[in-house]
């Protein structure tokens, strides 16, 4: 019997281990919430955090490196997008004032974007972006918001060239308020006016403001061009050379008015 | 050799993971010697070896025995498969090595995930992954040691 017994554990010793094996198993299934077990498995836990240690710590420095470079290229990119957001709100802003300009104007006023600004034979221009598809003509008048500008030189189909009245050779019949005294101012230097000849014997103080005659074939009536900042007496003491500066701030010109046909009404 | 792999595979296991996914180097340490020792030292490597994975490799969810009772199971199946296998030749021998890695994977987490993860869910995230990690990595053991050079 023992023999048999014995001849029967020999031959089935692998089923025999696999049935005590899967039996413990089955027992350690049952016991899975024991708290020897968790306790084992915590002291593991301990000790391979431990040995992981430097392994975990570089990973976290390569992380944090990484993150850190996603984070300026972030930054960067937000700066420029507010940048750009506040470029916008200053263009909006700007926009809707000239919107505000145009329905008070007693001109019909036909808006226009600077699309170039250069030189061409010694003086500078500008070009707008319209032209003789809008009825844009020669000696059209050229306002801002804030005042005068210059006039059309020439217009092409769907552009116009156009001068500045701060050059040298441009000259324009002025007004001086509230005296209501003529004269002929031009451009002095930077973003100042002079207007000479206007004899002594008139008083004029600055501060008064300087707006168009209408004398002009071209330019119409009272529209602002600046603001007298100093009157001082010439050398041959019988004119008056006053100082100003002009309304307009041209170096920062995005957009401008162009007034449809006065100079065909002036006429 | 083969020791101190099986000491690295345990202690650096987190760090050979691939998206969550592990292989099981331990089934892999059992296959070898499956095919290189005894029988008996075999069934009770499996049964070892699944104690210390329920010890020092718990995962996330603590199952004490399950890995003991399926590498026990599994490695028997295989051990009374093995004449059959070994006659198999090139590709249908080494599927044949997958399909007890995939076996052994699937009612693995079957029952690991049951009550949290759906099982077809358990077979494509996890099974399949995890099947076939374990299999490239006994093909790169294979290289070292030939799985059937003992019965050539």
């Amino acid at each position: 019997m023992l023999s048999k017994l014995y001849d029967f554990i020999i031959r089935k010793h692998l089923e025999i281990l696999t049935v005590i094996f899967v039996g413990i198993s089955l027992a350690l299934l049952s016991q899975t919430e024991n708290h020897v077990v968790l306790r084992i498995q915590t002291g593991w836990q301990d000790v391979s955090t431990f040995l992981k240690k430097p392994v975990l710590e570089k990973q976290r420095k390569k992380k944090v490196l990484e993150e850190n470079k996603q984070l300026r290229m972030e930054v960067f990119s937000l700066n420029r997008e507010v940048a750009r957001l506040q470029n916008l709100d200053t263009e909006n802003e700007r926009l809707r004032e000239m919107i505000g300009f145009r329905d008070t104007s007693r001109y019909e006023l036909l808006p226009s974007l600077i699309v170039y600004k250069g030189f061409k034979n010694g003086s500078s221009v500008i070009t707008l972006d319209k032209g003789k598809n809008y009825d844009v003509y020669q000696d059209d008048v050229i306002v801002d918001k804030e005042g005068l500008v210059g006039r059309i030189l020439s217009s092409g189909k769907r552009t116009s060239i156009a001068n500045m009245i701060i050059e040298p050779d441009v000259r324009v019949s002025v007004r001086i308020n509230p005296s209501r005294v003529y004269g002929i101012l031009k451009w002095h230097h930077g973003n100042t006016f002079v207007i000479e000849d206007i004899p002594t014997t008139i008083d004029i103080e600055p501060g008064w403001t300087v707006t168009t005659s209408g004398l002009s074939e071209i330019y119409p009536p009272d529209i602002p061009i600046g603001v007298i900042t100093d009157v001082k007496t010439s050398e041959n003491g019988f004119t008056h050379v006053i100082e100003g500066n002009y309304n307009v701030a041209f170096k920062n010109l995005r957009e401008v008015f162009i007034l449809e046909h006065v100079g065909e009404q002036t006429k | 050799m083969m020791s101190a792999l099986f000491i690295l595979a345990v202690i650096f296991n987190d760090f050979i993971s691939i998206a969550g996914i592990r292989p099981d180097i331990l089934l892999v340490f059992l296959i070898f010697l499956s095919l290189y020792e005894k029988p008996v030292f075999a069934i009770i490597a499996a049964f070892g070896f699944g104690f210390i994975q329920d010890v020092f490799l718990p995962g996330y969810i603590q199952y004490w025995g399950l890995s003991p009772l399926l590498k026990t199971l599994i490695i028997y199946g295989f051990l009374k498969l093995l004449p059959f296998i070994m006659r198999l030749k090139g590709i249908t021998f080494l599927l044949s090595i997958f399909g007890v890695v995939l076996i052994h994977n699937i009612f693995y987490n079957l029952l690991y995930y049951s009550g949290y993860v759906k099982p077809f869910v358990a077979f494509y995230r996890y099974t399949l992954p995890e099947t076939i990690y374990t299999f490239l990595i006994l093909l790169l053991l294979n290289l070292i040691f030939p799985l059937n050079s003992k019965y050539r």
